[in-house]
């Protein structure tokens, strides 16, 4: 059997499926003595469909995903910790600090290099945001 | 329904308040849906958290707004760079951009434009005339029927959405499973909460829909961009009036294509799962072959245009079919439309046209208002909206992923549910990497407390016992069919389809 991305994900998925049976669903929810359906069945249910899905997954002959470039999401993941640092962040440093930082951090990061629009995406835009959302809609940001 | 609440709901919706808002939804629909990468799903998602301090009519108004703008804005890309907008435009490209090649950008624009109005129309006339009788042939079903209703929606969605079947399965179940996060719906015991008290009540949706559908989307194709500037696009002025305007006898003599387009795409469209790109692509073959000159299909024939943007157009009102009568979703925007309802407090299903059967007329009321603001904004924007190709995506996307942040920090109150919105990014981004439809994950996400619902209900009419199924025969039969709709598109289908790409 050739060892493809899409084999290893469905692998995954079976291994997630059963740690969530046997460890995640009796040790996260309750035992109801009455009943039909127990807080657990739902869950079980569906962790079951996934691991038996995923089983057929790993033995049809499917081939690699097409879409998998590691370039693309090494980069995606990097934008994913840009972003999640940011979020991290704002509570401690404000949005009207955080945000055009990370405007402006997206922005150099995917090569824009004209000034008019880094000065949009880091200083217009961060204002526009905060001036409807802050004084329009009378709510707060951090 | 008395006519007293119909004309009460139509009162409602025509209402300069309300006129505002659709036309505001269908600017920002057009506006969003030329620009290549955005599209109405991801701005919906963004706009949802936006419509909380509204009144359920002018904040639904808005949405569909955006969702029938979109499509009109989607054509503008395909027809002028060859990139469309949204995936249901990528058809109109096939014609749009020969005709744009030919020197006549704004006659291709104009056609997409009155083809998308017509068949957007078709499919509301429809959806009006057939939703409330078939909302009370719904009110007949009870819990048993509702799940296996369900049972049957889920397969057909997770057949006809994404490559395979199994993966749709697997979305399905991890939808399901996202769903049961929180106080159960039977016994309201806490569940998968890990300390965090703030998933007492779930994942919250507005985090759910906007990090799997916008910010995960985001993700993606912030990291495919290589700093290339897309080309410029220049609409020759002072063109012949007739290289700039579609008469009326081009016009009519595309009347019959339109409405076969029309018609694929309202039915179509009121399956669950079968999207507009297909039906598309459906209408566009079926013109083509029953087209007196077919040559000129692909060289920029206006029957090619009117084909396919009045067969995707015409999907927008049927979507609502399921989703008004039923409760099932059956496209992204359709989920993305029921989260919107649901954050109003509204449940869909049957049940709205007697609760709140003149919300519904205003809803009616508000999306042939949308009609109507689409042709006149489309009319006067079309030029503007082709310069918005040219935007760069780069300052696109960071003014969506900071409206994703702020929307959901205003939705949830807090960071808490905008984490929660990176978590389900990056579970999106997996998913659309993997090739996993992450449409179908979000549509089990929403419909998963009503299912684990009717299957507690089910289970309790039946005592337990799966010979008692045999007194619902309309249930066993929805049951068959979703199990023949799993063999037939999971294992039939792939098998004859490995077997003609085998021949010689």
């Amino acid at each position: 059997m050739k060892i493809t991305i899409e084999r290893i994900a469905a692998l995954l998925i079976i291994a997630a499926g059963l740690f969530l049976l046997f460890f995640v669903i009796p040790r996260e929810t309750e035992t109801v003595e009455y009943g039909w359906i127990a807080p657990r069945t739902a869950p079980t249910v569906a962790a079951a469909i996934l691991i038996g899905a995923a089983a057929v997954q790993l033995f049809s002959n499917s081939g690699d995903a097409a879409r998998w470039r590691p370039v693309i999401v090494l980069r995606a993941a990097a934008f994913f910790a840009m972003v999640a640092a940011a979020v991290l962040a704002m509570p401690h440093l404000g949005f009207r600090v955080v945000a055009p930082v990370l405007a402006l951090a997206i922005m150099l990061t995917v090569r824009e290099r004209r000034r008019r629009w880094l000065l949009f995406g880091a200083a217009a835009l961060p204002a526009v945001i905060w001036w409807v959302v802050v004084e329009l809609l009378g709510r707060r940001l951090p | 329904m008395e006519l007293a609440t119909i004309l009460a709901g139509l009162g409602d919706a025509f209402t300069p308040l309300n006129l505002c808002f659709v036309l505001g939804g269908v600017v920002l629909g057009q506006f969003v849906g030329a620009m290549p990468g955005i599209g109405p799903v991801m701005t919906i998602a963004i706009a949802i958290p936006f419509t909380f301090a509204l009144d359920p009519l002018p904040a639904i108004g808005f949405l569909v707004g955006v969702n029938k703008g979109g499509l009109i804005g989607g054509a503008i890309p395909a027809i002028l760079i060859n990139t469309p907008g949204t995936p249901d435009a990528a058809a109109t490209a096939l014609d749009g951009h020969p005709l744009c090649r030919r020197g006549k950008p704004v006659k291709a624009m104009k056609m997409a434009l009155y083809s998308s109005v017509t068949g957007d129309t078709f499919s509301d006339l429809v959806l009006i005339t057939i939703a409330a009788p078939l909302a009370v042939v719904a009110l007949k079903m009870g819990p048993v029927e509702i799940f296996a209703l369900m049972v049957f929606a889920f397969a057909v969605i997770a057949g006809l959405i994404g490559e395979s079947v199994t993966k749709g399965i697997i979305a399905t179940a991890f939808g399901l499973l996202c769903a049961t996060v929180g106080l159960d719906p039977e016994h309201t015991t806490p569940r998968f909460i890990f300390g965090f008290f703030e998933l007492y009540d779930g994942f919250p949706i507005a985090a759910v829909a906007i990090g799997a559908l916008a910010v995960g989307e985001i993700f993606r194709r912030l990291a495919m961009m290589e700093g290339k500037v897309r080309p410029a696009v220049k609409i020759p002025r002072g063109q012949k009036p007739g290289d700039a305007r579609v008469r009326w006898r081009e016009y009519w003599a595309c009347r019959f294509v339109l409405l076969r387009g029309a018609a694929i795409g309202t039915t179509l469209g009121a399956i669950p799962g079968m999207g507009s790109t297909a039906a598309a692509f459906m209408s566009y073959a079926s013109a083509r072959q029953s087209a007196k000159k077919p040559e000129t299909f692909g060289k920029g024939a206006l029957a090619g245009i009117a084909a396919t943007e009045s067969a995707n157009s015409s999907v927008a009102g049927a979507d609502f079919i399921p989703l008004l009568t039923l409760g099932l979703p059956g496209s992204a925007s359709a989920a993305l439309l029921i989260s919107a309802f649901l954050i109003q407090g509204i449940q869909p299903g049957p049940l709205l046209f007697e609760e709140q059967g003149r919300l519904i007329y205003g809803l009616f009321g508000a999306m042939i208002m949308a009609n109507a603001a689409n042709f006149f904004s489309g009319l006067l924007g079309l030029r503007l909206w082709s310069r918005l190709v040219m935007a760069p995506e780069s300052a696109v996307f960071c003014a969506a992923l900071l409206l994703c942040i702020v929307g959901v920090y205003l939705a949830t109150g807090g960071v808490f549910g905008v984490m929660v919105m990176l978590l389900f990014a990056l579970l999106g981004l997996g998913m659309t990497t993997l090739g996993y439809p992450v449409v179908v994950f979000i549509i089990a996400f929403f419909l998963g407390p009503r299912f684990e619902l009717a299957m507690g209900q089910t289970a309790t009419i039946l005592d337990g016992s799966i010979a008692a199924l045999a007194r619902h025969p309309v249930a066993v039969a929805l049951l068959c069919l979703a199990v023949f709709l799993v063999y037939w598109l999971g294992i039939r289908k792939p098998r004859s389809r490995t077997a003609k790409d085998s021949r010689p």
